[in-house]
Formats: C-alpha cells, sequence, structure tokens
C-alpha cells in the first residue's frame, strides 16, 4: 500500500468491516507508516469517546416484559406459529415428489390382444362420439420401407390426444378397417 | 426467523435507540412496539435495516409533532428539578452527563445522529446503508466524522454551561 488510507477506511477497520485481504494490507500498512497509525489512534480515541458518551444514555430493557405487551397489542397474531419460506419449500418439495411418486407407481391398465384387434379399437372409436378422430393414411410410420402405414388419433376437448393408433393397411382401402393390422396402440385409460 | 426471536434479539436495541433519540422510555417503548407490530405484516429478507428505518421514521415523527414538543419540555423541567434535588453525588453526575449527551444528540444533524445511534445498536455498515439511505462504503467516513462532531459539541455544550456556571456566580 503505497498512499496513507483514508479515514473512513481507518473506521471501516476498527468496525471489523473489511475483507480479509484489504484488512491484512491495512494492519501491514499501521505497522509500518507511524503517521497512519496515529491516523488509526485518532480514530479509535473517537470511537471510545463517543461509546463511553452513549452509553451515559443506556437503560435496561426486559425483552420479557415487552413480548408480553407485544402479544397484547398485536391481538395474538404475533404468537401465531410462522412458517419459514425454506420449510414451506420443503413440504411443496416433498407433496410433489409424492405425487410424481404415486402417479409412477399407479397401476395401468396393460395392452390385452384384443387392443390390438382393428375390430375392437373400431368399435371404441365409434362410441367416443364426443371427441374428434383423425385417420391419416398412409405413409411409412413403421420404418418398413412402404407408404403402407396410417396413424389414428382421437382427441378430446383441448386438443388432448386420449388415443394413438398405428397401422398397416393391408387392405389398401385407405383408412383404419376390420382388415389391417395394428403395429401400435398408446395405453391411455381415458378411453375407457 | 420467526418473530419471536427477532423480538428478543432486538427489541432491547431498538427501545435503546428510540431512547436516545426521544429522550422518553415510555415513549420509546410505545413506538418500539408499533414498529414491530409492522413487521408483523411483512415478510422480508434483511428485517433488522427495516425495523430500525421504521423506529428512525416513527422517532422523527414523534419528535415533530407539537403536543411532545411540549412533554419533552416538562420531562426537561422535571430533570432539572430532580437534578437540584439533593442526591448522591454519582447519581446527580449520570443525570447531568445524561442531560448533556441528550442535547449534543439533538444538535447533530439528523443523519449524524442515526449513523451514531445505529453503530452503537451494532448494525452493519450495510444495514446502517439501508437505514440512513447511503451507500456501505460512505458510512465509514461519515461515522468519523459524526463521532468527532458528538465528541466536540459534548465537550462545547460543556464548556459553555461552565463558563456560563462561573459568570452567574
Amino acid at each position: 500500500m503505497r498512499r496513507h488510507p483514508p479515514e473512513g477506511e481507518l473506521q471501516a477497520l476498527l468496525d471489523r468491516e473489511l475483507g480479509l485481504l484489504r484488512r491484512f494490507r491495512l494492519r501491514r500498512h499501521l505497522r509500518r507508516c507511524p503517521y497512519c497509525a496515529g491516523r488509526y489512534n485518532a480514530v479509535s480515541r473517537a470511537n471510545a469517546d463517543a461509546a463511553r458518551l452513549l452509553s451515559a444514555l443506556s437503560l435496561t430493557v426486559d425483552p420479557a416484559d415487552g413480548w408480553a405487551r407485544f402479544l397484547v397489542l398485536s391481538g395474538g397474531r404475533a404468537a401465531r406459529p410462522t412458517v419459514p419460506l425454506i420449510a414451506r419449500l420443503v413440504v411443496l418439495a416433498v407433496a410433489g415428489a409424492l405425487a410424481v411418486a404415486s402417479y409412477m407407481a399407479w397401476p395401468r391398465p396393460e395392452l390385452s390382444a384384443a387392443d390390438l384387434r382393428p375390430a375392437e379399437l373400431l368399435e371404441r372409436l365409434a362410441e367416443a362420439v364426443d371427441d374428434v378422430v383423425l385417420d391419416l393414411c398412409c405413409a411409412d410410420y413403421d420404418g418398413g420401407g412402404l407408404p403402407d402405414d396410417g396413424l389414428v388419433t382421437l382427441s378430446g376437448p383441448g386438443e388432448v390426444v386420449k388415443l394413438v393408433v398405428v397401422y398397416e393397411d393391408v387392405d389398401g382401402d385407405g383408412k383404419f378397417s376390420p382388415g389391417d393390422r395394428v403395429r401400435y396402440v398408446s395405453a391411455r385409460p381415458s378411453i375407457r | 426467523m420467526g418473530i419471536r426471536r427477532l423480538f428478543e434479539r432486538h427489541y432491547p436495541a431498538v427501545v435503546r435507540f428510540l431512547y436516545r433519540r426521544l429522550g422518553d422510555r415510555d415513549q420509546a417503548e410505545e413506538l418500539a412496539q408499533e414498529a414491530f407490530t409492522r413487521l408483523l405484516n411483512q415478510r422480508l429478507r434483511r428485517p433488522t435495516a427495516w425495523l430500525y428505518a421504521v423506529a428512525a421514521n416513527l422517532a422523527r415523527d414523534a419528535a415533530r409533532g407539537e403536543a411532545v414538543r411540549a412533554r419533552r419540555l416538562q420531562l426537561l423541567a422535571g430533570e432539572l428539578a430532580d437534578a437540584a434535588e439533593p442526591s448522591p453525588e454519582q447519581a446527580l453526575l449520570r443525570e447531568e452527563t445524561a442531560r448533556r449527551v441528550r442535547a449534543a444528540l439533538l444538535s447533530l444533524s439528523e443523519r449524524d445522529r442515526l449513523l451514531l445511534l445505529l453503530r452503537e445498536e451494532g448494525l452493519s455498515y450495510r444495514e446502517i446503508a439501508d437505514v440512513v439511505g447511503i451507500s456501505p462504503t460512505s458510512v465509514g467516513p461519515l461515522l468519523t466524522r459524526a463521532q468527532r462532531r458528538f465528541v466536540r459539541i459534548y465537550h462545547g455544550v460543556t464548556a459553555t454551561e461552565a463558563h456560563d456556571a462561573s459568570a452567574s456566580s
């Protein structure tokens, strides 16, 4: 440190408000510079004088007595337990984890052989009168190299897709029909 | 931190801070209670600075009130009357010192007074800066000057009073 530190910095040193490195440098400077050591002592004396004077205005306060009056003044609100933010976040996180875990553990309906029969699926699609059925045919959805695959979707309100069926248009009629082969059925229980 | 812990930790210091500003213990306790009541409606990251800022505002408003001023004059008259009564020498000296310290504090600017009193209650520079409305780096230099002024004014008050006393006798 080449320059003499400003007085505010000496005050901050006294008040332990400086970082470790700054404190170290300043102390080293004070050891080497009698001028600044004198300034530091003067600041220190002013601090001690002010503290001594203010101690003439000190008083003893009983927090228990104050708390009792505060409870009355706040109408009991102060006595209510407050849940800290971190505790609320932990509760939320645990609740979220439980919800995910229970969703994952919920038994899903297994696909039965009937689900893979086009006739069965068509029957179910016909029952869903309030939903929208789209049948897109044909493209190569299964990677077999031929554009002979169709895609049926069943969507509810809000364009929520409830069911997806990928089929192979075996009979070549360009739509999902009893003679086709089902390649994939999404297992969404909402259609049931 | 819960309100109870905050209260236990800061209530005595806030009362002392207000007492030093207003010179009236009952009023200091009343205003400290008011500051904590207001704190109940807040969700704060740094409640200490907020608490002292509210206490300082309440003290400023209270000091402005005409009724309070009259009450303080009454108290001061009471103090002077008490001082005139025969009492142990040490107690008398203490009362006299307290009166002069309060007079010196009142002669300071609002900012200097706040800096002194907040530091005395152990607030960090950052908290003091929040309450006073200055940058934390300004606290050190301003605090040094405030302390010097305070001590100088106190000694000035004492010297003036000593001079007046010798002139009247």
